[in-house]
């Protein structure tokens, strides 16, 4: 089984917030498609279904939305029609990219939700907030 | 302890909040920041930045 690498929770004083904010936790990856790369952050959301990614970046990589098949994103706030697409995911430092199934989604405030299919397929995943870190492995050996 | 993911938190101010940003390689540097991702995308190469995006502390966020 691979190690466990530990990521930090980004925490900050912030007066505006009357006191500690942290942020998110977010993994640097990458996206590719057709030879192009998207490097990003990904926040791991194990509360989702799929991963998703914003409208914004499948126009980068040129992926015409109207053709793929569609997808409803149910959220707390409402639903979303989204596109599903197969996109190429690199989390970096753990090995080479494997394909995603991914919602292509407009309203989204981060770049990428590291959902449960396929990250979580992929990845083991151990959330340790109150000591301010997280830490993820490859789920295959 | 080897940590994986670098800070730049303390370069973000209200004006980048909601906001795609372009971010050196090395998180030491916000290069640039816009509502447009197309607009950070041809300026900046895709080998020298991260692209991200900047939540508002002050929104909950639920996805």
């Amino acid at each position: 089984m691979k190690k466990w690498v530990a990521y930090t929770y980004k925490c900050r004083f912030m007066r505006s917030y009357a006191g500690i904010y942290c942020d998110l936790p977010k993994i640097p990856i990458e996206l590719l498609v057709n030879g192009k790369i998207f490097p990003t952050e990904g926040v791991i959301d194990s509360g989702c279904t799929r991963t998703h990614i914003r409208t914004d970046v499948a126009d980068f990589f040129g992926i015409e939305t109207s053709a793929l098949p569609e997808a409803t994103t149910a959220g707390i706030t409402g639903s979303e029609q989204g596109r599903l697409a197969k996109i190429s995911l690199h989390v970096l430092g753990h090995g080479e990219p494997f394909d995603a199934d991914v919602v292509i989604v407009k309203d989204l405030p981060v770049p990428v939700l590291l959902g449960n299919n396929n990250f979580f397929d992929t990845f083991d995943v151990r959330f340790e907030r109150s000591k301010q870190y997280f830490y993820i492995r490859c789920a295959n050996p | 302890m080897t940590e994986r993911n670098k800070d730049f938190s303390h370069l973000l101010k209200e004006e980048h909040y909601g906001k795609w940003l372009a971010i050196s390689k090395d998180y030491s540097k916000i290069l640039g920041f816009s509502d447009d991702l197309k607009q950070l995308t041809s300026a900046f190469e895709e080998k020298k930045v991260i692209y991200t995006r900047a939540l508002d502390p002050r929104v909950v966020y639920a996805f």
